[in-house]
């Protein structure tokens, strides 16, 4: 059934890379006068959605290349309306697969299977309407919504583990920059870095206590381990421009003096 | 003990023949002596290679880590690393002024046509071997520039296909590719290119460094001064300067010639978002792209036809710019078109 919907999905969400807001959806629906179907269409344009080309069918289904609205939202051309909060995951999955895995895997994803009703994509991502934007965890987790759901005991300390981190990460990412300024490539380090985020922000999907706490854990000593490389590659970064300078000092006074027995030649 | 050297050797007759006794016209070699830069470069180049060999890995699994460890783990391996990239770039462009000098300057006059011709031979080797040294370190920019460049083989008329498969290996840039550029680079094209060196510094020896240009009407003689010591002495001068060039884009704008992909490892399933040949091939990448293939292929096989045959094209006397307008018209045409089409290459 996952397979089958990820498949529809992904073949509906094709044409929305080639098809953008000249789509029959956006100029159809920007006219509503009715405010709910209006709406989506400004909120989209400012999402992290519009920005990287996903249009209205890439969820919704239906054919934004047919000029007639109905014939676009028709079932023949695969029109879907939204996506039923058993299936959101697989949608969204389409695009975000690691960390659909992680969630269909978790606590929540388990919940949904058993059919019992809990917070899906849209719960989280959509607290803005369709003005889907890009958000770190520590945004997104807050001390009056998540101790509702289940799993997230003190919403409070996953706040607080979570900021703690993102700290680590943009201080370690600031050092990176600074060794590349003095110009040492460090690819790999800004990679596994990234690695290491993105591998928490799995866990985060989860929802389970235990399981957040161990990829924390293991995260500040990613990010501890790294920024002391980095620290390493630092002082031999700033070496390098001290040897460089005086090589340079030298030939430069090499030049001058071979100029002037040159001159003396004459 | 010099004495016993000279017995056996001559070098003291051989360093007095090359040097006092080599008289050349004494406006040589100014204001840039880039034949000595690029003789320099070389060696540098040899230098830097064999050192690079004690620590390189050439093989596909393990050449990218290879190179991360020289740049991070082995003393002054980034230094190496560096000056064996960073000159190869230079080598280029010293290469492209070199040429473009003797070629405005008429340069490649009688009796100077064979120096030409086999400065031109080392053109397409300089080229030949950047080009295979770029898919050593086996990074993304490495594996899809090389994949982009053997791609555009397919463009010659009927064996296009088969020299992409022959230059590749098969059908993919891979292993084979990997084994092919390493032989090249460090086998069998660093042999030709010191080979070739060889004979066009003997021909230049024979035939002279030529002198300054003149207008037709000006009919002043060169005067003429031993090589050794003030043309020497410029050319050393030509080369210190050089060195410093190279030395400030390897320690303070060293990835003047990297782009991003350069730091990721290659991977044939994943396409970087710009792929692009090193600059100097921007050129021949970019023509293809505005006009039929096969009129591309023409005109870049008849402008390195031309190149090789400019001194039996323009045998006349004169050398002055001025004097032979037609070829000097042409060649400003040509730098123009070579220099727009990487600045369209660049920013396609």
């Amino acid at each position: 059934m996952r397979a089958c919907v990820c498949g529809i999905a992904l073949l509906l969400a094709l044409p929305a890379f080639a098809q953008q807001d000249e789509s029959t959806c956006v100029t159809c629906h920007e006219l509503e006068v009715d405010e709910s179907l209006a709406l989506p269409v400004p909120e989209w344009r400012e999402s992290v959605h519009a920005e990287h080309l996903v249009s209205c069918d890439a969820c919704h289904g239906g054919d934004p290349r047919l000029e007639d609205g109905d014939e676009s939202m028709s079932e023949e051309a695969g029109f879907l309306d939204n996506p039923s909060w058993t299936e959101m995951a697989d949608y969204c999955g389409v695009c975000h697969e690691a960390i659909a895995e992680r969630f269909t895997a978790g606590r929540f994803g388990r919940s949904i299977l058993e059919g019992v009703r809990v917070a899906t994509c849209a719960t989280c991502h959509m607290q803005d309407g369709h003005r889907i934007l890009v958000a770190a965890p520590e945004q997104i987790v807050t001390s009056d919504r998540c101790p509702g759901c289940p799993g997230v005991a003190d919403a409070d300390r996953w706040i607080e583990l979570l900021r703690g981190l993102r700290a680590s990460h943009d201080r370690l990412f600031a050092r990176i920059a600074a060794v590349e300024a003095k110009g040492v490539e460090l690819t790999d380090f800004r990679r596994r870095a990234g690695a290491v985020h993105e591998t928490l922000v799995g866990s985060v999907h989860e929802f389970d206590d235990d399981s957040f706490d161990a990829a924390a854990f293991q995260a500040a000593r990613e990010y501890k381990g790294l920024a002391e490389r980095v620290s390493v590659v630092h002082g031999e970064a700033d070496a390098r421009v001290r040897l460089g300078v005086g090589l340079i000092a030298a030939l430069v006074l090499l030049f001058g003096a071979l100029l002037a027995l040159l001159r003396s030649l004459r | 003990m010099l004495q016993w050297l000279e017995t056996r050797t001559g070098l003291a007759g051989l360093l007095r023949r090359h040097g006092r006794e080599f008289a050349v016209p004494e406006e040589s070699g100014t204001p840039v002596s880039l034949g000595a830069i690029l003789v320099f470069v070389l060696l540098l180049q040899v230098a830097t290679g064999v050192l690079l060999l004690v620590h390189f890995v050439p093989d596909p699994a393990a050449a990218f880590e290879s190179v991360r460890g020289l740049m991070r783990e082995v003393p002054y391996g980034w230094l190496v690393r560096l000056l064996h990239a960073h000159a190869a770039n230079w080598m280029v462009a010293v290469l492209f002024l070199h040429l473009f000098r003797a070629a405005f300057q008429g340069a490649y006059k009688q009796p100077r046509e064979l120096v030409w011709v086999s400065g031109c031979v080392l053109f397409l080797l300089v080229l030949a071997s950047a080009l295979t040294g770029y898919i050593l370190p086996w990074s993304q920019m490495s594996y899809w520039a090389t994949t982009v460049v053997t791609a555009s083989f397919a463009y010659v008329p009927f064996v296009g296909a088969d020299l992409v498969y022959w230059a590749r290996g098969g059908e993919f840039v891979g292993d084979a590719t990997y084994r092919r550029a390493f032989a090249a680079h460090v086998g069998l094209l660093p042999l030709l290119l010191l080979a070739v060196v060889a004979v066009h510094l003997a021909l230049v020896r024979r035939a002279g460094l030529a002198p300054r240009v003149r207008r037709r009407a000006d009919t002043a003689t060169s005067v003429r001064v031993p090589f050794y010591p003030r043309i020497a002495l410029r050319q050393a001068i030509s080369i210190v300067g050089f060195s410093i060039l190279l030395l400030v884009s390897v320690f303070f704008v060293s990835d003047l010639f990297f782009p991003a992909a350069h730091g990721v490892p290659a991977d044939p399933f994943e396409t970087p978002a710009d792929v692009k040949p090193e600059w100097y091939f921007l050129w021949a990448y970019q023509l293809p792209r505005l006009m039929p293939e096969g009129v591309a292929l023409l005109l870049q096989g008849v402008a390195i036809a031309a190149l090789f045959a400019l001194p039996f094209i323009d045998s006349g006397p004169d050398r002055h710019p001025l004097d032979r307008p037609v070829i000097t018209t042409g060649l400003v045409l040509a730098l123009a078109s070579l220099v727009v089409l990487s600045v369209l290459g660049y920013r396609a």
